[in-house]
């Protein structure tokens, strides 16, 4: 049988380059973090937000600004949530709930009634089963949001 | 000068035949107007012929040119590159000559210097140099042949010496050769014979060392092209989107005609459709055991012959041509089908790919990039998060579309429904329509003013014809009062008749409502169904992971136990 081959072997004058080639790292963008899981502190918070409205009570509003940065602190403030949409628990005939986020504001909607923009594109997805709330952005886009946490953004 | 009379007889028989003349030239005139469009209706039947024997012809002679020049293509390449053909098949021969001992050193000597003059600039020839000179244990032969190779392709050559050495069974050496290879590797500019190291661990051709070294430099690039996961995911959502199958246009059919929501509702279950082609899909690609040789050999064996017949650049063009070529030969000649199918799949044949789009491609085009049914598992495994996302993202977007509220209309009357179950209410709600139609069309229903007027003159003039004793104003009189009388009688039929022709649309519509009603009991059901696929969609492909599909050889475990 051959010998085995001695790739390293200085005296045959062979080398075998093993030095690996550099090639630098692309980074990641700030559109993976919007994806990325939410937590269930975070999801907790989102599903108590009931009826009121933060003008008159501040506090509550500014730890609610404040969880949101914490789960999300890669992003820029204009990069975060302008509000969420969710199914409403006050039952008939109430459908669903805003909170907006720009406006310190809860409110419940009834079938038939119309929602504002951007909030209204999110109502038929509030309404499914699949998803716990969704996220609604300045750019118009939203972040479905399961109850496992995993997110959605279309 | 005398003047002429003519008899009035021969003018009329002159008029007469004028007449006739005149009534002919009509008749004739009409004729001619039948026959012309009884001409252009011929003429367009010719015209539609002729351009589908075109459209035929020309299919044939593009099927004809392509079979005649596929085969000149195949001759081309068989000239310009057939030598390399027998070079290849010496790779495996001289493995296996080697196995069996059954070839003397210096034939296998001939034979492989024969190849160096045969293919001058093929990486393979001094490749299978340095392994005959190694066998021979001549080490400067082998030395310079090995220079050679890795001068003339560094990456065919690492790979092959990574792959012949480990069915050798040298298994040291085999992972020093698969390091470089991978260490040397541009995860932004992979060459195609990439996909056959993804082979070489999916069949278990590597050991635990090569394997853990492709799974270290794998997941790492997978990590740093995570910015760039947003383009693979598009790839996968035009293809999900592209398997949704069309509707059928007969369903639902009063939806269709009453409901001006139909459109929507009929994209929400063309979109829901979707899912169960994609989960067939996946389920029909991972199904079935995959039988590997139980000699890792074997295995080997076939990842060299692919390694050395299917990924020299050189011939590229002259395939990338015959492919076209093919697909034309495959669509009868339809030159617009095969040039999209070949579009589809040209990125499968680029020289270079970054390391996701070489994943998607093996996941995709398997027969394309020359990925085994493993591989392709492999490759789906590893892109599985942007599978995930693409199918997610398309069902958000499917959901969020459809609608909550379905307008109806029937016979002027519209509503909203949301899922068919408010019959009762919708139904008085149409039923107070139709009332209301209904007296307002018996309001409509008097005595003409005309009638009015006659009744109230008559009876001043039959009262004046009694007192004038005027036998005749008295009759006038009678006959306008009894013209009133008539007019009234008419009334009682006229409401009856309106009265049954409202009842009888109130019927009908309440009849359609019910109906539609009914569709949309079913159509909800239904997308509630369909949706519910989608669910089984994300779990199925959560469930993958690409540990499970690379695999060790039953020789590992052999070579384990015995040490």
């Amino acid at each position: 049988m051959p010998k085995p081959l001695n790739l390293q072997n200085q005296q045959a004058g062979f080398q075998l380059d093993l030095t690996p080639a550099s090639h630098p790292s692309t980074g990641v963008a700030p559109a993976v973090r919007l994806r990325g899981p939410r937590s269930q502190a975070y999801r907790d918070m989102i599903a108590k937000l009931d009826a009121g409205t933060f003008a008159t009570d501040r506090t509550a509003f500014e730890q609610l600004m404040a969880a949101i940065a914490r789960e999300l602190p890669e992003l820029k403030p204009e990069q975060l949530p302008i509000g969420f949409v969710s199914r409403c628990h006050l039952g008939e005939p109430y459908e669903v709930h805003i909170v907006d986020l720009v406006g310190n504001i809860v409110q419940h909607y009834m079938r038939h009634e119309m929602m504002p923009s951007p909030f209204d594109r999110a109502r038929e997805l509030a309404l499914h089963d699949a998803y716990c709330f969704i996220e609604i952005y300045t750019d118009n886009s939203m972040g479905c949001v399961r109850t496992d946490g995993t997110v959605t953004r279309i | 000068m005398a003047d002429h009379l003519i008899s009035r007889a021969d003018l009329s028989r002159i008029e007469a035949e004028l007449d006739r003349i005149r009534a002919n030239v009509g008749d004739v005139h009409m004729e001619v107007a039948r026959g012309n469009a009884a001409v252009l209706d011929k003429i367009g039947g010719f015209y539609d012929e002729f351009a589908e024997f075109v459209a035929t012809d020309r299919r044939h002679k593009e099927l004809h040119l392509a079979e005649t020049r596929v085969i000149k293509i195949r001759q081309d390449i068989e000239s310009q590159f057939g030598y390399y053909g027998e070079v290849r098949r010496h790779a495996v021969g001289i493995l296996q000559a080697v196995d069996h001992r059954l070839v003397r050193s210096e034939v296998l000597h001939q034979a492989t210097e024969e190849m160096m003059m045969k293919a001058p600039r093929y990486w393979l020839a001094p490749a299978l140099v340095a392994l005959g000179a190694w066998v021979r244990d001549d080490r400067p032969l082998a030395d310079r042949a090995l220079s050679e190779a890795l001068r003339r392709d560094d990456y065919k050559t690492s790979l092959f010496f990574a792959l012949v050495l480990r069915r050798l069974q040298r298994q040291q050496g085999a992972n020093v050769w698969l390091m470089r290879y991978m260490a040397h590797q541009n995860p932004r500019a992979l060459d195609r014979e990439f996909v056959l190291l993804l082979d070489a661990v999916a069949s278990g051709a590597f050991g635990p060392g090569g394997r853990k070294v492709v799974a270290d430099h794998v997941g790492a690039w997978l990590e740093d092209a995570a910015g760039f996961a947003s383009d693979q995911e598009r790839r996968w959502k035009q293809t999900l989107i592209a398997w949704r199958p069309s509707m059928p246009l007969d369903s639902y059919p009063l939806l269709r005609k009453h409901s001006a929501t139909w459109d929507r509702l009929e994209a929400s279950l063309a979109s829901a459709k979707g899912y169960d082609k994609v989960l067939q899909h996946f389920q029909g690609i991972f199904d079935g055991e995959i039988k590997l040789s139980p000699h890792l050999s074997v295995e080997i064996d076939k990842l060299l012959d692919s390694l050395v017949s299917n990924f020299d650049d050189e011939e590229l063009p002259l395939r990338s041509q015959e492919s076209m070529l093919e697909y034309i030969i495959e669509a009868n000649g339809d030159v617009h089908t095969a040039t999209r199918k070949f579009e589809a799949g040209k990125t499968a044949m680029e020289t270079t790919s970054t390391f996701t789009e070489m994943l998607t491609n093996a996941a995709m085009f398997p027969d394309k990039t020359h990925a085994s049914r493993g591989t392709q598992r492999y490759a789906l495994a590893l892109s599985r998060d942007w599978i995930v996302e693409a199918h997610e993202q398309i069902v958000a977007e499917a959901r969020a579309a459809v609608p909550l509220d379905i307008d109806v209309e029937i016979d002027g009357w519209s509503c909203q429904t949301r899922n068919g179950s408010e019959e009762d209410t919708l139904l008085a709600a149409q039923r107070a329509y139709y009332e209301q139609i209904l007296a307002a069309a018996l309001l409509a229903v008097k005595l003409p003013g005309f009638a009015m007027l006659c009744g109230v003159v008559g009876g001043l003039v039959a009262l004046l014809g009694l007192g004038n004793t005027s036998f005749v104003s008295i009759c006038i009189g009678l006959a306008c009062i009894g013209y009133t009388f008539y007019e009234r009688n008419k009334l009682k039929s006229r409401r009856e008749a309106v009265q049954q022709d409202v009842n009888g649309r109130a019927q009908k519509a309440a009849e359609i409502l019910r109906a539609v009603l009914a569709e949309v009991v079913d159509l909800r059901r239904e997308l509630a169904a369909d949706d519910a696929v989608a669910e089984h969609v994300r779990e199925f492909l959560l469930d993958i992971s690409p540990e499970q599909y690379t695999r060790g050889h039953g020789e590992d475990a052999r070579a384990v136990i015995a040490g």
